[in-house]
């Protein structure tokens, strides 16, 4: 069985058109940044603080008349969300500069005393103080940028500085463009988003590694027989030549983050997502972006 | 013919220490001397798959200071007053410092009787310019150890639940992480481990009238305290107030055992025994007070305050304070582990219950099954008997990944399993490297045997490079990670580093095997 077979395909040529996406996308990867430092974006109580609780009701119970109890009572700025086919509700607020022991058990309490009858559990509950979501962005933003200069490293030791040059590049772009992916769908930014983020960025260079090693391994091949190098030509070659073995790769990931997607429970949902459209951008920025940067930046070198 | 021997022993021996010591992990009832062989290492169910308490604890250090600050100015004072050099209003306390008024400082022998006296009896403070303050060397050293023995006392608490791999660690400068995977009545849990159980006996001032002090006239030296009862039928609690005297007679550190027990009418109290030095300071206290109340008080309640109605010196003591059995129990505890040498605070309280976690390992279960099935069964539908082999290789993967993680005594967590199942997923990526690489030299016309042994060589600095890639992140993650998340590295590097052996070795050796029985001139790829 081969889906792909002998291509030809002539993907640095379309660079135009990914570019334009890969801005698009990038961009909004900006403005969900900004949106993040400026404190509008859906960032999860892991970062701001807050409280986020799952009650279990004994019987059917829904969201407005849980809203009903909680907005006299002064709990205002309360997100609720009812978990599909059960009779759980969850609460979340992010009133960060409050003492949140006191909040939480008047939560608790006003909710036990309205609904008498239909008596709710907790089941989990998640209190997390402001100073501890502070010092957790700044580690997770450490993470960040010193996982990305260790690949760098590694890769300019493997190949050349030009070769980790455009896998940065690449790599830069898919934490920005799934950052935009999660921006249009206005999804939280949790711990295990944010864990996500960085497990695809593992992913998408092992990508880059393998179109790389092909087109080092062309180069050499190719610079032994003759000084004039076709540098787009031979670049196009490489990426046909492991295209299979690209798109193989990114599918069986993606079976299993799918079923991690579907069936994996509420906790991982973000999660799976982010791997999804992680795996998903990982493997179009190698052919599409990571690529063609490779071509612009080695042009001068062999002409 | 390739020698295929020792490659089928080892993978073989893998195979069996693997099943060997994920048993105890799975089945409970495994027999003492299987669990011996393997050091009794076994996996553990992170706190979100078996329910349990994780708490972050900020160690109040600036109160405890504070506070050993007041005790100290409050002997400084008596010292100027009973040895003449000065009158109490010489002297303020001023939360950080203490204040010295300019006529004390003007009288230069007394100023110099002061500094002999701090340096004999008060060494960890300083006279500087014009007040009295820590010197910051013995200030650093008084905040390391009151989160150091904040970290003791809690463990000693934590102890008495008898939970299977509970962790309570220091975070930072002044942090606390307790982790209770298991722990049955939450609540009463972090109220028991935070109780700060600071035991102090101050007289009541019967002297004033309570009604003033209420109304906001509280006598110097005076502070207004509650005892607090809680009615289980009406749900009410209920306040009296008490007029105290700030000075401390004695405190919890006179203590050296408290138990409970039941007094004539039957009802919970908590008896003291004090050490031979708090008897007799205890002794002295209700033979100068007879007739006088004494109160105790627990954190700024106060349990009781009981008339002395004869000076008690055997330095044995009970409280009483109309105590549930679990409240004298708690009390008990509380007293026997000591005081916190601070109060702490909980600034992150993440709390799953068991059930909550019952789901979560369904789910992840159910996720980790169906992925496999679907990319077993694409891998034959894509390879056919190649894609069997990688399948073996992707079975043996997750097997040694499982014993690798029973062995370290590793900690499962949700997003652990979800590492799981992404190795799942990534581990027949190398095979997927290898088989192309194989059918581009069938492709040129290479007999099997070659384009086999081409295909494992050129692939394999390919599939170094980019499992190093994932290492680095994946040791990233581990070292900034937190709980869940280090949970996840560890699964994830352990389940790329075994990979690099299944996917090379686990599915080389079967090649080599099939060739070795037969001449091939077709591959099923």
């Amino acid at each position: 069985m081969e889906f792909i077979k002998n291509t030809h395909y002539n993907f640095i040529a379309k660079r135009k058109y990914s570019f334009v996406l890969s801005s698009i996308l990038v961009i909004f990867g900006i403005i969900e940044i900004i949106t993040m430092i400026a404190g509008t974006a859906k960032i999860g109580i892991d970062f701001t603080g807050g409280l986020s609780m799952q009650l279990a009701f004994k019987h059917k119970i829904s969201i407005s008349s849980v809203r009903k109890i909680l907005i006299p009572a002064g709990f205002k700025d309360v997100k609720l969300v009812k978990i599909k086919g059960k009779n759980d509700i969850i609460i979340q607020t992010k009133a960060a500069a409050k003492d949140l022991n006191a909040y939480t058990a008047e939560i608790k309490q006003v909710i036990k005393k309205s609904f008498e009858k239909n008596p709710p559990k907790v089941v989990s509950s998640e209190m997390i103080g402001p100073s501890v979501g502070k010092k957790l962005s700044r580690d997770a933003v450490i993470a960040i940028i010193i996982s990305i200069i260790a690949i760098i490293l590694y890769i300019t030791w493997r190949f050349e500085f030009r070769f980790g040059l455009a896998a940065a590049i690449g790599l830069a772009h898919d934490v920005l463009a799934l950052l935009g992916v999660i921006f249009i769908f206005q999804k939280e930014i949790t711990l295990l988003v944010i864990t996500a983020v960085l497990t695809v960025a593992g992913y998408s260079l092992t990508d880059k590694v393998v179109v790389f090693d092909r087109i080092r391994e062309n180069l050499k091949t190719e610079t032994e027989k003759s000084k004039h190098i076709d540098l787009k030509g031979l670049v196009n070659i490489s990426i046909n030549e492991v295209l299979t073995r690209t798109v193989v790769t990114s599918l069986t990931v993606i079976l299993v983050v799918l079923s991690l997607f579907f069936l994996g429970g509420i906790v991982l949902h973000g999660f799976a997502f982010t791997l999804l459209f992680g795996v998903l951008i990982g493997t179009y920025s190698s052919i599409f972006i990571a690529s063609p940067i490779m071509v612009i930046l080695n042009e001068k070198h062999y002409k | 013919m390739k020698p295929v021997k020792t490659r089928v022993i080892l993978i073989a021996v893998f195979i069996f220490i693997s099943f060997f010591s994920i048993i105890p992990s799975i089945y409970p009832n495994t027999p003492g001397w299987w669990k011996a062989v393997i050091g009794n290492a076994e996996m553990h169910l992170g706190l979100d798959l078996q329910g349990g308490v994780y708490l972050v604890e900020k160690v109040e250090v600036d109160k405890a200071v504070k506070e050993k600050l007041y005790k100290d100015y409050s002997d400084i004072k008596s010292f100027i007053k009973t040895k003449n050099i000065g009158k109490g209003k010489d002297l303020t306390f001023k939360d950080e410092y203490i204040a010295l008024s300019g006529n004390l400082l003007k009288n230069k022998p007394a100023v110099s009787r002061l500094k002999n006296y701090l340096k004999n009896h008060h060494i960890s403070l300083q006279l500087s310019g014009d007040i009295i303050n820590f010197k910051p060397s013995a200030l650093a050293l008084y905040k390391k150890e009151a989160v150091g023995g904040a970290v003791e006392v809690m463990r000693n608490r934590i102890d008495q639940f008898g939970l299977v791999a509970p962790k309570i660690a220091r975070q930072g400068k002044d942090l606390i992480v307790v982790e209770m995977p298991g722990v049955k009545n939450v609540k009463q849990a972090i109220k028991l481990i935070g109780k700060t159980a600071r035991l102090t006996f101050k007289l009541v001032d019967d002297k004033h009238n309570l009604m003033d002090a209420l109304n906001g006239k509280v006598p110097k030296g005076d502070e207004i305290l509650y005892h607090i009862t809680y009615n289980k039928y009406t749900h009410k609690t209920a306040k009296r107030p008490y007029l105290i005297q700030k000075a401390v007679l004695m405190d919890g550190a006179a203590i050296s055992s408290a138990n409970v027990q039941m007094n004539r009418y039957n009802q919970p109290v908590v008896g003291v025994s004090l050490n031979s030095a708090g008897a007799k300071q205890f002794g002295n206290i209700t033979t100068k007070y007879t007739g006088e109340r004494l109160a105790i008080i627990l954190d700024n309640n106060v349990i009781s305050a009981p008339v002395i109605e004869e000076p008690i010196l055997g330095g044995n003591a009970s409280i009483s304070g109309r105590f549930t059995m679990a409240q004298a129990n708690n009390l008990a505890i509380a007293l026997r582990s000591g005081a916190l040498p601070a109060p702490v605070k909980i600034i992150q309280n993440n709390t799953v219950g068991p059930t909550l976690g019952a789901d979560s390992i369904h789910d992840g279960i159910l996720a980790a099954i169906v992925g496999t099935i679907l990319v077993i069964g694409f891998m034959i539908f894509y390879y056919k008997l190649s894609g069997l082999i990688a399948d073996f290789a992707l079975i043996e993967n997750v097997l040694f990944l499982m014993a690798a993680l029973s062995l370290f005594g590793a900690t499962l967590t949700l997003p652990g399993i979800a590492g799981i199942i992404l190795t799942i997923g990534m581990s027949v990526d190398s095979n997927v490297l290898i088989f192309e690489r194989i059918r581009e030299e069938l492709r040129e016309g290479k007999p099997v045997v070659i384009a086999v042994e081409n295909g494992y060589n050129k692939a394999f600095f390919t599939i170094l490079d980019s499992h190093v890639t994932a290492l680095i992140t994946a040791a990233v993650l581990f070292y900034f990670g937190s709980g869940p998340v280090k949970g996840f590295a560890v699964t994830l590097s352990l389940g790329i580093m075994i990979n690099l052996f299944t996917s090379l070795v686990g599915t080389k050796v079967i090649f080599d095997m099939i060739s070795n029985k037969k001449e091939l001139n077709k591959l099923s790829i």
